[in-house]
């Protein structure tokens, strides 16, 4: 044997080695993929609008099962922040809640006021629902009485004593912006329970209420193929591009498909910032491009391993600018050039789903389903 | 020199002769009689062909006349000149009784044959004791065993023992090499290579090594002024304790790699570290508390990286001090134990050289003297991963790795002035790891790829001197150097420097017979600099609206003139020592040493006192010895802690008190017992706590730790050791411990992380005829503990499973167990001592836990696993 093919095979031995030295277990360190949809998941809990007026919201809970199951939801507030050790609850009843407030606003007016005030407050238990029905909140409190409260809060953490046990529960108390509460929903399917919580805003006197960011649609186009198609969108009549439903459309085999999402720009927030003071030197200008725009952290699931990204790739700013039209954002792949075997079993075409959860960065949240079919190699 | 005619044959079967006279050829004369031999010459055996090794057969023709005189000789064949030019003269001085022919006197002619034997030797020898710095005569030692050896070394050709004047003597030893091998009770054992010529005397002179000291007679030096409990001086030299680890046990322990610091981690009282980690968990305390030395001077690191080998070459090692709790007071600034590695000094008579290499690094040793008095040491090691991982990285890939490593050290002593000894050593280590990464045009990118380095470089100089009329001693010594750590990955760099100096003075006085008196000080100096450059904000003009995957801006998302470089005030400490202890022995076999220590802190601004007491009590004819002792241990918190920017200005120091009791048997000769139970209760731990400090003069900060932190860890531990001999050795190290952390929220004792419960080691090895080692290491030890996942929730808004954990590290991983394997072979090639060898880690290959994890929803824990079954082939040399 030549002398440099023993060499090489000694230096290979020992890279493998060394690589095995380095690096054993590797192949352990699988965390699962967080995008596939293969268990029952809780993928989001939306408040419609997300800043609750008195008259109330739509609560609603994306979730998941890998077939059809009888799923009932059991929805909960709390005026502080849950946390994951006491298993999201309440670190406080109405009752006591109320009296708090009640002695707070008393000492802070220096008289009594009435009981019947505190009222206004709700009941902690918001109610259940069922299926895929969403459940109305409508907590009845005003805008003003809701900064009120939340001033009281805000106060009580300052002046009570006791108030050290509640202090990891703290919400955020920008009172102008909203009363920050927490939702906690107790989701119950056939053989399995969680439960999640979500922050959401009561509605003060602020101007710019907070909005959940809205998906217009997923758009699916071949990427090897360039920006011939846009399937889901069309030309209508006036030569603009105008979204026909996808539902149903098979996308061929041997293609690889990128897919967007298309948001709705009017859904970006507004961020209320305050005045500079002009007597201040060292005061920075506002720049009036950063008082719209909003991070959104686009998560992506799938129930086939077909994805290539998954749902932690990343947050991205939207700039103000693309105002007037649909923001294409963040794309995905779908790859389904190879062979499709296992995660595609039965004769084609087989069925997929891919799901959008959208969130920005002030807990607004949108989502949307996709179902398609993965059909034959187009000839 | 004058040598025998040993032999001489007288051959005349294949005698021919001649009659001289013409009346005998004429009437057919017949030989009547022979002629005999009546006075024979003796012969000088020549010079040249002892120094040739020439023997054999000489054939001569002689002519002996009627008279009976020999009257011609003349060389027939002979193995060299000079044996036939020494025939012949012997023959011409010999004389024969005349033969006759036809019954009358008459010459006659024959051919003579002569052989020649090379004489044998006498091999004379005195066996003397020597020992370092003895002045006069060597004392005689009588009744020693000698073993005359083959070449090889592996049969016995002879035994003798010496007489009381301490002479042996081997008699009709044939020419050639030999190996005397002399022993003498406790003393180690000696050997030395004889080399015979032929005829020759040959007197040789045998050392032996002191007898190991008893416990309390004779304590040596170091372990006297040391004062701590446990004897668990290390020491590689196999003629100090009973207690030793050899530096050829080290060489043959499975799964050390030949690695002096890593044998540590198989004693009693220590930890198994985690995979790819060079952690010293001493009795169950963190690696921090734990302090490594060499010579007194503290190493940044001690291993390379992922736990590769120790960054001093274990060839240069002499001995290995481990002090696993209550060590003497001229050790401080740490809480749990000391680990003080020591070089020996390089040898002086000839020029010698080790090397080794196997499929990780390579190692390189040469020493000797340069000139009298005066000698030197040089040895480095570099992997080699990077080089042959190179070819072999696939053009397409992502990221490649290029992880290396290497170390040298270097040392220069000058003993040739009486009572003073100056050395000067060097040392130095480097590990980086990059791994690569390439921008979307296939190029590698910064911003892409990560890096890690670690490095540090030292010197070391040393002045030893011993009073030559006093029993005093003193060392003074300065050790100096850099340390960095770089940190590179994203754009994000964290560059550490750190100059720091030590000096050491120490000044030991015997004031009585029975009272010995050690006082001495340190100065840690360091000068600390941190620099974080941080990637600029993120440009998001570098996005259209159309997402980052179509239309990527020309310029970059991540302009170098933005980036955010920070530079940490630079810290400065100076934190002096100082130190005293008396050693009293009041009474036969007892031994007190009180002892104090004064540190202080420079980073907190911290005078601590530490007064330390140690007690030794042998019985029953030394065959038993009780020693305990009491005393308080003090370190600085971490740097990190005490950083202006991320830490608390007002931290103390942290303690911790010690307890030891224990004692040491000696059931057999060659086997030994140690049981030890040790109590540590520590105090004034940094722990993690936000709040807002606020002073008396009215300043405040904002304080992230504090010292409420406490802290127990209790044990007993036990060696049984069978002492190396004839290439046996072994040890069964067994500890039971408990560690814990008091939970501050809680008011509970919770199982610290390092807790190990079980830890046990059983390490042998044997040496099997042809110079074959097989040696062996198994291993079990309970897991590590962890802290389980109760239940989990999901967060709506962060989109995340938050897990709801138990009470901490209740839980704990499966028990590890692992057995490595040794097998080598050694040959020797005149000077040369080759050792080819395959080491086989975890050779059954259990797939032990190291660490556990979970899926993203914490619905399955799953565990990643250690070491697979590694064979490590290596070959080593040694002249």
């Amino acid at each position: 044997m030549e002398w440099n093919v023993w060499m090489r095979r000694g230096a290979s031995m020992s890279v493998l080695c060394a690589l095995a030295l380095c690096f054993c277990g590797c192949d352990d360190l699988d965390p699962g993929r967080y995008d596939q949809l293969d268990r029952p998941r809780i993928l989001g809990v939306k408040a419609d609008p997300q800043t609750i007026p008195a008259d109330g919201a739509e609560l609603s809970a994306l979730v998941w099962t890998p077939e059809e199951q009888a799923i009932s939801y059991t929805w909960r507030w709390c005026p502080y922040s849950v946390l994951p050790r006491d298993n999201y609850a309440c670190p406080i009843t109405r009752e006591v809640y109320i009296e708090r407030m009640n002695e707070t606003l008393t000492d802070f007016l220096g008289e009594e006021v009435e009981a019947s005030f505190w009222d206004v407050v709700p009941p902690f238990e918001i109610g259940a629902s069922e299926g895929d029905e969403g459940l109305t909140f409508a907590h009845g409190i005003d805008g003003e009485t809701a900064e009120i409260i939340c001033f009281l809060g805000l106060l009580s953490t300052v002046t009570d004593e006791d108030a050290l046990e509640l202090q990891d529960h703290l919400q955020s108390f920008q009172c102008e912006a909203g009363f920050e509460i927490d939702l906690i929903v107790e989701v119950e399917g056939e053989g399995w329970s969680q439960v999640t919580k979500k922050s959401v805003f009561v509605e003060t006197l602020a101007e710019n209420p907070l909005r959940n960011p809205s998906i217009q649609t997923i758009e699916v186009r071949p990427s090897l193929n360039g920006v011939a198609e846009r399937l889901g969108w069309e030309v209508d009549e006036e030569g603009e591009y105008a979204w026909r439903p996808l539902e149903g459309t098979s996308l061929p085999r041997g293609n690889r498909y990128e897919v967007r999402a298309v948001m709705d720009p009017d859904a970006v927030d507004t961020i209320v910032v305050e005045e500079p003071d002009e007597n201040d030197p060292d005061a920075m200008p506002i720049d009036p491009e950063s008082l719209r725009q909003e991070f959104f952290d686009f998560g992506w699931y799938a129930d086939r391993e077909l994805l290539t990204y998954s749902a932690f790739s990343g947050t991205f700013p939207i700039p103000n600018e693309q105002e007037d039209g649909p923001l294409l954002k963040f794309p995905n792949e779908l790859d389904l050039t190879g062979n499709l075997a296992t995660v595609c079993p039965d004769a084609a075409p087989c069925q997929m789903e891919i799901i959008l959860v959208v969130r920005d960065d002030q807990f607004g949240i949108d989502w949307k389903r996709l179902t398609f079919e993965i059909g034959e190699v187009e000839r | 020199m004058r040598h025998h005619f040993f032999c001489i044959l007288l051959a005349l079967g294949l005698l021919t002769f001649a009659a001289s006279s013409a009346s005998a050829q004429d009437a057919s004369p017949q030989l009547t009689k022979a002629p005999q031999v009546i006075s024979q010459a003796e012969v000088d055996y020549p010079e040249a062909s002892l120094k040739a090794g020439a023997e054999g057969e000489v054939v001569l023709e002689i002519t002996v006349g009627a008279d009976g005189k020999v009257s011609a000789a003349k060389v027939v064949s002979s193995p060299d000149e000079a044996l036939g030019e020494a025939a012949r003269q012997a023959l011409l001085s010999t004389t024969f009784s005349p033969a006759e022919i036809d019954g009358k006197p008459a010459a006659i002619s024959f051919q003579y044959k002569l052989t020649f034997a090379l004489p044998p030797s006498t091999l004379e020898a005195k066996v003397v004791e020597v020992s370092d710095g003895s002045q006069g005569d060597p004392k005689i030692l009588p009744g020693a065993q000698v073993e005359l050896l083959d070449e090889g070394g592996e049969n016995v050709l002879a035994t003798a023992f010496s007489d009381a004047n301490g002479e042996v003597s081997f008699e009709q030893v044939p020419g050639g090499k030999y190996r005397l091998r002399v022993s003498l009770g406790e003393r180690p054992t000696g050997e030395v290579e004889v080399k015979l010529g032929h005829g020759e005397v040959v007197a040789v002179a045998l050392a032996l090594s002191p007898p190991p000291p008893e416990p309390v007679e004779e304590i040596p030096e170091d372990e006297i002024v040391d004062g701590e409990v446990r004897t668990t001086a290390r020491k590689i030299p196999p003629d100090v304790t009973r207690r030793t680890i050899t530096l050829e046990e080290v060489r043959r322990i499975p799964g050390t790699r030949g690695d002096v610091v890593r044998v540590v981690q198989n004693l009693p009282g220590v930890a198994r570290p985690p995979a790819f980690s060079g952690q010293l968990v001493v009795r169950g305390a963190a690696p921090q508390d734990t302090r490594i030395l060499l010579e007194g001077d503290v190493v940044p690191g001690v291993f390379h990286f992922l736990g590769g080998p120790a960054v001093v070459q274990s060839e240069l090692i002499e001995s290995v001090d481990f002090f696993p709790g209550n060590f003497g007071v001229q050790y401080g600034r740490a809480t749990a134990g000391v680990l003080n590695l020591k070089t020996r000094d390089p040898r002086e008579d000839k020029l010698h050289g080790f090397a080794q290499v196997d499929l990780l690094d390579s190692a390189l040793l040469l020493e000797g003297p340069i000139v009298d008095g005066l000698s030197f040491a040089i040895a480095g090691r570099r992997s080699y991963i990077d080089v042959l991982a190179r070819p072999f990285v696939p053009d397409d890939s992502f990221t490649f790795v290029l992880p290396r490593y290497y170390d040298y050290q270097g040392v220069l002593k000058l003993t040739r002035f009486d009572n003073h000894t100056v050395e000067l050593l060097l040392y130095g280590s480097r590990d980086a790891l990059r791994l690569i990464g390439e921008d979307e045009n296939g190029e590698e990118s910064e911003e892409e790829s990560f890096g890690f380095i670690n490095s540090f470089y030292r010197g070391q100089l040393r002045w030893d001197w011993t009073a030559p009329d006093a029993p005093m001693k003193n060392s003074l010594s300065v050790s100096f150097g850099t340390a960095g750590t770089r940190f590179e990955g994203g754009g994000f760099v964290f560059d550490t420097d750190q100059l720091s100096s030590i000096i050491r003075e120490e000044l030991t006085i015997k004031l009585a017979p029975r009272l010995d008196f050690r006082m001495g000080a340190n100065f840690e100096i360091a000068h600390t600099d941190v620099e974080i450059v941080e990637p600029p904000t993120y440009d998001d003009s570098a996005f259209d609206s159309e997402g980052f995957s179509n239309n990527a801006p020309e310029d970059s998302a991540y302009p170098g003139d933005n980036l955010f470089i920070t530079s940490l005030d630079p810290r400065s400490f100076v934190s002096p020592a100082f130190y005293t202890d008396l050693v009293i022995q009041p009474w036969k076999g007892a031994q007190i040493i009180p002892g104090l220590r004064l540190d202080y802190y420079g980073s907190i601004t911290r005078l601590a006192p530490a007064p330390r007491l140690a007690m030794r009590q042998a019985l029953f004819d030394e065959k038993l010895t009780l020693k305990g002792g009491v005393g308080l241990y003090t370190q600085a918190p971490q740097s990190l802690f005490t950083d202006p920017n991320f830490g608390t200005k007002k931290l103390e120091e942290e303690r911790a008190m010690q307890y030891s009791l224990g004692f040491g048997v000696r059931p057999l000769k060659r086997l030994s017992v140690e049981i030890e139970g040790f109590y540590r209760d520590m105090s004034n731990l940094v722990v993690e706590d936000f709040e807002l400090q606020f002073y008396e003069d009215g300043s405040f900060d904002y304080q992230f730790f504090d010292n409420d932190g406490e802290g127990r860890a209790y044990g007993l531990e036990t060696l049984i050791k069978l002492d190396p001999q004839e290439g046996a050795f072994g040890w069964i190290a067994y500890t039971l411990s408990r560690s814990e952390r008091l939970n501050l929220l809680t008011n509970e004792w919770d199982i610290y992380a390092n807790d190990q419960t079980h830890i046990l080691a059983l390490v042998a090895g044997y040496k099997f005829p042809r110079d074959i080692y097989l040696s062996a290491r198994f291993r079990v030890v309970s897991g590590f503990p962890f802290t389980p996942v109760d239940n989990v929730v999901y967060d709506a808004d962060g989109n995340r499973y938050e897990p709801i954990y138990g009470k901490p590290n209740s839980a704990r991983q499966d028990a590890f167990r692992q057995l490595d394997v040794r097998l080598e072979k050694s040959f020797k090639i005149k000077r040369l001592e080759l050792a080819g060898y395959i080491d086989v880690l975890n050779a059954t290959n259990r797939r032990n836990p190291e660490s556990t994890f979970y899926t993203y929803d914490y619905s399955e824990q799953r565990v990643i696993s250690g070491l697979p079954i590694i064979p490590n082939l290596g070959v080593n040399g040694r002249w």
